[in-house]
């Protein structure tokens, strides 16, 4: 079970103040490490490749509607260095929709080398309420990304003694639509495979649970949506994202 | 309790395997502020924490900004935002609710400095918000010095 704070995968900003009207506020502004999949505009215009056509104003308009907001300009930090721990932290994601929201740990860690990321949390708290209610907990939880390049990635996430009920429009897996569940995790893991074209995930966890979302996000933003699903029954979970491809 | 002590116990030993470091020395702010301080230093890396409690209101940024001095000549500096992310966090906590806003933890931000050499150094360190909130409340805003 993903990090209900955090909200997504993808939505990987931290820190971020955020309003009742859901506005992304300056405390966030110096963001870290770039995201592309997260809060860009999207790239809709003459000079994109010719396989990429404008699509029509009903498509944009959708699009237009479930990507998330262009992000406030970046702060110069001191340089990175080449080897460090580093990245956006879990238990301040920002809140869309959210007009409550409280969360606290008792340790964060985040591990970037090269394409690889970690971070893991100990004794994690959150809720949030507004149009996104959510409550969670966890003991331990892992998640990992390995990107390989070209839009590939692959993220698994690993919980130990976990608890949470969601009722919201905010997805897990980046899309914007509804999602509702509740349930209990003593240990799971749950792999997403990511491609510019979509998304599959798979989990298995010894878990008394049920959730569901449906949803519509543009993770890449090449103007196509992709139309997400995914479900979690007793033991396991299965999840997909598909772009429009027709 | 136990689970809650274990936690705590796995907390600090990972903690101590990876990046926490040892605090070498500590620049206490409580409101916006300029301060120089001296601390023994040795040559390497110097990672700079925050051990921070505010309320604020509205958008906010906030810097430290950092300068470490050595013999009257400055050597390394560093600027630092404490609201922004981290690559630690212990004890944190956070609240968000209508516009109104809570942080509280210690925290280790992503700026760091190094030095070429050890031996006394001092820190000059200025607290400012570069977006400043319409209301705010500082209980502490530590910057802490950690090798």
């Amino acid at each position: 079970m993903p990090d209900p704070i955090s909200n997504s995968n993808q939505s990987s900003s931290a820190n971020a103040c955020i309003d009742d009207d859901g506005d992304a506020g300056a405390a966030n502004a110096s963001a870290a490490p770039a995201n592309p999949n997260v809060n860009q505009s999207l790239p809709i215009s003459a000079t994109e490749p010719s396989a990429c056509t404008v699509p029509p104003d009903a498509v944009k308009t959708l699009v237009g509607k479930f990507s998330p907001p262009t992000p406030p300009p970046k702060a110069t930090p001191s340089a990175p260095p080449l080897l460090t721990f580093s990245g956006p932290s879990t238990s301040s994601g920002p809140v869309p929709g959210g007009s409550y929201r409280v969360g606290a740990s008792l340790l964060t860690e985040q591990l970037t080398l090269g394409a690889l990321q970690s971070k893991l949390e100990l004794g994690t708290v959150a809720v949030q309420s507004g149009t996104d209610g959510d409550a969670g907990l966890a003991l331990a939880r892992r998640n990992t990304v390995l990107n390989a390049g070209g839009g590939y990635s692959l993220t698994v996430v690993d919980e130990l003694g976990s608890a949470r009920a969601n009722l919201g429009e905010h997805n897990d897996d980046g899309s914007l639509g509804g999602n509702l569940g509740s349930g209990v995790t003593l240990a799971g893991s749950e792999a997403t495979i990511n491609t510019p074209y979509g998304s599959v995930t798979y989990g298995q966890s010894v878990a008394l649970s049920l959730s569901g979302s449906m949803g519509v996000r543009d993770a890449d933003h090449d103007g196509k949506p992709e139309f997400c699903a995914k479900f979690s029954v007793p033991a396991y979970t299965v999840g997909a994202c598909v772009e429009q491809f027709w | 309790m136990r689970p809650l002590g274990c936690l705590l116990l796995a907390a600090c030993a990972l903690c101590s395997l990876t990046a926490c470091g040892k605090e070498v020395g500590r620049v206490s702010f409580s409101s916006e502020d300029t301060k120089r301080v001296e601390f023994a230093l040795r040559a390497g890396e110097v990672a700079f924490w925050t051990d921070l409690d505010l309320k604020y209101e509205g958008p906010a940024e906030l810097d430290y900004r950092v300068d470490l001095v050595q013999s009257g000549r400055p050597v390394a500096s560093a600027v630092c935002d404490p609201l922004g992310p981290k690559s630690t966090q212990i004890g944190w906590f956070e609240l968000d609710r209508r516009g109104q806003h809570v942080r509280s933890g210690k925290g280790k931000m992503l700026c760091r400095a190094s030095l070429a050499k050890g031996g006394p150094t001092t820190v000059e360190a200025s607290l400012a918000f570069r977006t400043k909130p319409s209301a705010f409340r500082f209980g502490k805003a530590d910057l802490v010095l950690k090798q």
